[in-house]
C-alpha cells in the first residue's frame, strides 16, 4: 500500500472511522512497511491508554470473563476495545479465531470493537504488531484496551508486556494439572481469576497459587477472584479489583516502573528475536554454512566462527 | 463463518471451518449470529470473505447478505448448508456462490482461494 | 463397486475387523451360551416377546410439525390417516430450545424461520390447538420436549390440555424426551441451563410421572443424536447407557422412587439406524444384552418387566443426500430394514428430502408407506430375531456390547457422562470421528451414490424443499399478544412465582409447572426465570 494510502487511511480513522481502522489493523499484521508508517506517524502521541491483558490456559474462560467484564468497563470508560489473540497452526499458518463469538452479546453496540488476531508463529511480529495495534488503538480514541492472549506460549506471553495490568485466569484443579509455562503464568499476573469458580477444588487451588505467588515477593498484594464468567458472578468484585491495583500501583510509582520494566523486556525479545533471524540466514548462506561446517569438524575455533559472524551481520539484515 | 439459524448443529461448519484453517486461511467463527453481529464482524475485523452456514428460511440469510453488501460492497460471500434449489437461485442472483451438502471440501477451499484472490 | 483389495483389513463403522464370513469358531466364548437363548428369556438381546411383531408390529412413529399449531395439527391428522400409529408434537426449534417468546429479539431477527421445524407454541392455548381432536388416549403421543430445558413446558402443556379434556392422566400413555444429547452434544444452543439443573429437572419428571402419570415413558434416553454427531455405533450405545446411569444415579439419590419402577419408566429409549444396517441391528440386540447387565450389575435389579428395553429407532438424516433424493427412499428403506432386524418397538423413517427441509406431505407419507411394506408385505414381522443363530451377527453383538462397554468405562473414569459433556471430552471425541468421515467421503474412500460419484441424475421431477407455511410468526405474535392481555395475570403471576421459588429450591417443579400452564404463563417468562435462577452452560465448544 502506498504510503499516501496509508496515511489517507490513518486520517480518516484518526476522524473516527471504524472501518478505516480495521483495515489499518490489517495492514499493520500484513504489510511491514506499511507497520513501519503507522508507527512512525504516530510516534510521540500523548494519548495513553489503560491496558489491561488477559491470559490463561485454554479453556480457562478467558473469553467469558472478557464479555462479563464489558459490562462493568463501559461504566468507567468511554469505550473498550478487545484483541483477541489466538495461536496460528504451525503446520498451515492458518488459525481458527473463535474468542470473538463468546464476546459478541455485550449489547454495547459501538463503545465496544473487537479484533481477532493470529499469532503468526514463534517469529515474534505478534509482538509488534500487537504493539502497533495498541498505539492505533490510542490514538484513535480507545481508552481501554483489553488483550486476550494464551498464556502457554512464550509468544503469546510477550503480547502481557504490553499491558498495565495483566489478569491471569484459571480454573479450580490448576494446581494438579501439567501445563506448559505454569510459572511464567504466575509470573506474568498482577491479578489472579479463578474462573468456573462453581466447580470443585476452589480452596486447594487459592492454596496452591497463594504458595507460588508468594515466592515471587510482589511489593503490592496480589489479589485472587473466584468468578463464574457466564453468569457475573464475582465480575463486579473482579473489575473493583483491578481498578483498586491500578490506583494503588499508580500512587506507589509502581505503574510505571512496572510498565518501564516490561516493555524494556520486550524490546530485548524483539531484539533478540532479530538477531536469531539474522544467525539463521548466516547459517544458511553459502559462506557461513561453510563456516559452520568447519567449526563443527573441528577446523575452525568458535571464536573465530562468532567474529565471522558479527563481521557478516550488517550484509544479513 | 457465521451460522444464520439459531439452529446448534455444528458438525458441517466444523468441518469446513478446519479445512480452511488447513488451507492456511484466518478463520473468525462467530457462530449462530444475526445480521448485526456479521456485519460488525465483517467490518471490524476487515475480513476477505464471509461463510455463511444457512439452515433455515433463506429470507434470513439474504438479509444478512445485503446489509454485508451494503457495508462492504465488494466484500465475497459464499454460503453452504441446507438450501434447497430455489433458494440457491436467489443467492446467486445477489452474487453468492452456493455449496449445497455433499460438496467437496477441495471446491469449497478453492472457492476460498479464488474469491480472496489468494490464488 | 470399486474392487477391494482381498489382502486390505475391513472394518465396521465402529472399528471392528470383519472377517470375509464367520462361523460357529468366531463366536465369542461368553456369547456363546446366549446364543442358545429365546427371545423373552435372559439375556434379552434376541428381544423380550416371544411373539415379537406377530403380536405387537413396530409403532410408526413419524417426526412431524411446523408453522401454526393447526398447521401442525393438520399434517399429524394426515399422518394418522395414511397409517402411522402414533404421533410427535415437535415444536418450533427458534422459541422451544432456547425458552423465548416470539417478541426475543433473536428470534424477531430470524422471524422466518419461526416455524419452520416445528409449531410455536407459546402457552397451553396454542398446546390445546396442536392437540385438536387428537387420539391422545388411545395412540401414542410424544409431547416434544426435546431439548432439555423446553421439557418440563412441553409435558405440562400437554397434560394439562389432556387433563382439561376429561383424560384420567393416570392411565395416558405418550413419552416425554428431554433428551441430553441433542441438548447438550448434537445441537448446542446459544442458551441453556447447565447440565446439573437439568439432571435435576430430568429426575423431576420421572418422579412426577411415577407419582401422576404411570402409563407416560417421562424421558427418552437417546442416541440419535449423539450418532448424528459423530459417534460410533460402539459409542453411541456406550454413551447412552453412561446416560441412563445419571438418572438412575440420581433416582437412587433422592430414593422418593422405587429404582426399578424409574428404570421400567426409562426403558424407552432411542437409537438411530443408520446404513450399514447389519450393524445397526447388532446393536439394537447389543443394547438389550447392556440393559440387562446394567440392571443387574449396577443396581441389582432381576425383574425381567424391567430388562424389557422398548427402543424406539430413527434413521440416520444424516446419511439423506441432497443430490439424487429420491435415492433416499432407498436408504430410508435399507435403514428401517436394519432397525426392525434389530427389533425395535417403534420406527421414524427420515424423509427423502431431509437433505433439504423439513418432509413434504409426499416424502412423509413414503416414510409411512416403507414401513407399511416392510410390515405387510415382506413377512419379516413373522418371525422374531430372524437374524439370531447367524454367526457374524452373534459374534458381532458381542463384541459390539464388548466395545462399548469400553467406552462406558472411559466415561465413567472420567466422572461420568455429566462430566464429559461439560469438558467436551464427547465433542471432541465426535469431531475426530466427523473429520475421519469427511475425508473418507473426500478421497474417495468411501462412495456415496451421486454424490461423489455416479452424479448423472435423469430424474422425472425435480424435489425441491418444503418450506412450511409463512404466517407462523405473525399469528404467533398475536396470540401472544392476546393471552398477554386477556390472562388472569394475578394467577399467572402468582403461578410464575411459586416456579421460580420452586426452581431456586429442591422442590420437584413439575406441580408448580402444571400450575403455571393453568395460569397461561407462556413459555419466554419461563425461559426468563430459568436463566435468571440457574444461568448458562459454559459450552465446551462454541457453534
Amino acid at each position: 500500500m502506498s504510503e499516501a494510502a496509508t496515511q489517507a487511511l490513518l486520517a480518516s480513522a484518526l476522524q473516527g472511522d471504524r472501518s478505516s481502522l480495521a483495515r489499518l489493523l490489517s495492514h499493520i499484521e500484513r504489510d511491514p512497511s506499511a507497520e513501519t508508517e503507522i508507527r512512525a506517524t504516530l510516534a510521540g502521541t500523548e494519548t495513553e491508554s489503560v491496558v489491561i491483558g488477559v491470559t490463561g490456559p485454554p479453556g480457562a474462560g478467558k473469553s467469558s470473563l472478557i464479555s462479563a467484564l464489558l459490562t462493568h468497563t463501559t461504566k468507567s470508560f468511554d469505550r473498550t476495545a478487545v484483541l483477541a489473540v489466538d495461536p496460528s497452526s504451525p503446520f498451515s499458518g492458518g488459525a481458527l479465531l473463535g474468542d470473538r463469538v463468546r464476546m459478541q452479546h455485550h449489547g454495547l453496540g459501538d463503545r465496544v470493537l473487537i479484533r481477532s488476531m493470529a499469532s503468526k508463529g514463534e517469529s515474534g511480529g505478534l509482538a509488534r504488531a500487537a504493539s502497533t495495534a495498541i498505539q492505533l488503538l490510542e490514538a484513535c480514541g480507545w481508552p481501554l484496551i483489553l488483550v486476550e492472549t494464551l498464556g502457554i506460549g512464550q509468544v503469546e506471553l510477550d503480547v502481557m508486556n504490553l499491558a498495565t495490568v495483566v489478569a491471569v485466569v484459571l480454573n479450580p484443579g490448576w494446581g494438579d494439572t501439567f501445563q506448559a509455562n505454569k510459572a511464567g503464568l504466575t509470573e506474568a499476573g498482577d491479578v489472579f481469576v479463578i474462573n468456573k469458580a462453581d466447580k470443585d477444588g476452589v480452596q486447594q487451588t487459592r492454596a496452591d497459587l497463594q504458595d507460588s505467588l508468594s515466592l515471587l515477593q510482589s511489593p503490592v498484594p496480589i489479589q485472587i477472584f473466584d468468578t463464574v464468567a457466564v453468569n457475573q458472578d464475582g465480575v463486579a468484585e473482579l473489575w473493583q479489583g483491578i481498578q483498586t491495583y491500578l490506583a494503588d500501583a499508580k500512587a506507589a510509582g509502581l505503574l510505571e516502573q512496572k510498565l518501564l520494566t516490561r516493555r524494556r523486556r520486550l524490546l530485548m525479545r524483539i531484539l533478540q528475536r532479530g538477531f536469531e533471524t539474522r544467525i539463521d540466514a548466516y547459517c544458511c548462506s553459502d559462506h557461513g554454512s561453510a563456516q559452520v561446517q568447519k567449526a563443527l569438524a573441528g577446523e575452525l575455533p568458535i571464536e573465530a566462527l562468532e567474529e565471522d559472524l558479527f563481521a557478516n551481520i550488517p550484509q544479513l539484515g | 463463518m457465521a451460522k444464520t439459524g439459531l439452529d446448534g448443529h455444528w458438525r458441517g461448519p466444523t468441518i469446513v471451518a478446519r479445512a480452511l484453517r488447513d488451507a492456511g486461511f484466518e478463520v473468525i467463527m462467530i457462530g449462530m449470529a444475526n445480521t448485526d453481529d456479521i456485519v460488525t464482524s465483517a467490518v471490524d475485523e476487515d475480513v476477505d470473505l464471509v461463510g455463511l452456514n444457512i439452515g433455515g428460511h433463506i429470507d434470513v440469510a439474504i438479509r444478512a447478505i445485503e446489509s454485508v453488501q451494503s457495508a462492504r460492497p465488494k466484500l465475497p460471500i459464499f454460503a453452504g448448508g441446507t438450501i434447497t434449489p430455489r433458494a440457491a437461485k436467489q443467492l446467486e442472483a445477489l452474487g453468492v456462490e452456493v455449496y449445497p451438502p455433499g460438496s467437496q471440501l477441495t471446491d469449497i477451499v478453492d472457492a476460498a482461494e479464488r474469491l480472496t484472490g489468494i490464488k | 463397486m470399486q474392487k477391494k483389495s482381498t489382502d486390505k483389513a475391513v472394518f465396521s463403522r465402529s472399528g471392528i475387523e470383519l472377517k470375509p464370513f464367520y462361523t460357529d469358531d468366531d463366536i465369542p466364548n461368553e456369547h456363546r451360551g446366549r446364543v442358545a437363548s429365546a427371545p423373552g428369556e435372559a439375556p434379552y438381546h434376541r428381544g423380550f416377546h416371544p411373539s415379537g411383531y406377530r403380536s405387537k408390529p413396530w409403532r410408526i412413529f413419524q417426526l412431524s410439525g411446523f408453522g401454526k399449531p393447526e398447521d401442525e395439527n393438520e399434517r399429524i391428522k394426515f399422518l394418522l390417516k395414511n397409517g402411522e400409529t402414533g404421533f410427535i408434537m415437535e415444536h418450533d426449534r427458534n422459541t422451544a430450545d432456547h425458552c423465548y417468546n416470539v417478541d426475543h429479539p433473536e428470534v424477531v431477527a430470524r422471524r422466518e424461520d419461526v416455524g419452520l421445524t416445528g409449531a410455536v407454541m407459546q402457552s397451553v392455548r396454542d398446546t390445546a390447538i396442536c392437540m385438536d381432536g387428537l387420539p391422545v388416549d388411545s395412540s401414542f403421543g410424544h409431547a416434544g420436549g426435546a431439548v432439555v430445558q423446553h421439557a418440563p413446558f412441553a409435558l405440562a402443556a400437554y397434560w394439562t390440555v389432556a387433563k382439561q379434556r376429561g383424560f384420567d392422566l393416570a392411565k395416558l400413555p405418550g413419552t416425554g424426551q428431554s433428551d441430553f444429547n441433542l441438548t447438550y452434544l448434537g445441537c448446542v444452543t446459544k442458551e441453556q441451563i447447565p447440565t446439573q439443573p437439568g439432571l435435576r429437572f430430568n429426575a423431576d419428571i420421572i418422579e412426577f410421572c411415577d407419582r401422576h402419570l404411570p402409563y407416560w415413558v417421562p424421558v427418552s434416553i437417546a442416541g440419535y443424536n449423539a450418532a448424528d454427531t459423530g459417534l460410533s455405533p460402539d459409542q453411541e450405545l456406550g454413551v447412552l447407557f453412561a446416560n441412563a446411569v445419571e438418572y438412575l444415579d440420581e433416582i437412587k439419590r433422592r430414593g422418593s422412587v422405587d429404582l426399578a419402577k424409574a428404570a421400567r419408566a426409562c426403558g424407552g429409549v432411542s437409537f438411530r439406524a443408520s446404513i450399514e444396517f447389519i450393524e445397526e441391528a447388532c446393536k439394537m440386540r447389543a443394547a438389550r444384552l447392556m440393559w440387562s447387565d446394567l440392571l443387574r450389575e449396577r443396581y441389582g435389579i432381576n425383574d425381567p418387566k424391567v430388562a424389557n428395553l422398548r427402543i424406539h429407532c430413527v434413521t440416520a438424516g444424516s446419511k439423506m443426500t441432497y443430490q439424487q433424493p429420491l435415492n433416499n427412499i432407498v436408504r430410508g428403506t435399507l435403514m428401517a430394514l436394519g432397525a426392525v432386524f434389530g427389533g425395535v418397538q417403534s420406527l421414524g423413517v427420515s424423509g427423502y428430502d431431509e437433505a433439504l427441509s423439513i418432509p413434504s406431505e409426499h416424502a412423509h407419507q413414503m416414510s409411512v408407506r416403507i414401513q407399511q411394506i416392510l410390515q405387510e408385505e415382506t413377512g419379516i414381522a413373522n418371525v422374531t430375531d430372524p437374524l439370531g443363530g447367524s454367526y457374524y451377527v452373534e459374534t458381532l453383538t458381542a463384541q459390539l456390547a464388548e466395545k462399548a462397554w469400553e467406552f462406558f468405562e472411559e466415561i465413567q473414569n472420567q466422572g461420568g457422562y455429566l462430566a464429559t459433556l461439560d469438558s467436551g471430552w464427547l465433542h471432541a471425541r465426535a469431531a475426530e470421528n466427523q473429520y475421519q468421515e469427511f475425508m473418507d467421503m473426500e478421497n474417495g474412500d468411501q462412495q456415496v451414490i451421486g454424490v461423489n460419484c455416479f452424479r448423472d441424475d435423469e430424474s422425472p421431477f425435480e424435489v425441491d424443499g418444503f418450506m412450511g407455511t409463512d404466517d407462523a410468526f405473525d399469528v404467533a405474535t398475536a396470540r401472544l399478544q392476546d393471552v398477554l392481555r386477556t390472562r388472569h395475570e394475578k394467577a399467572a403471576t402468582a403461578a410464575l412465582k411459586q416456579l421460580e421459588a420452586d426452581c431456586r429450591s429442591d422442590t420437584n417443579i413439575m406441580p408448580a409447572m402444571m400450575e403455571a400452564m393453568s395460569a397461561e404463563v407462556t413459555l419466554g417468562e419461563i425461559g426468563n426465570v430459568y436463566r435468571e435462577v440457574f444461568g448458562n452452560w459454559n459450552t465446551p465448544i462454541q457453534t
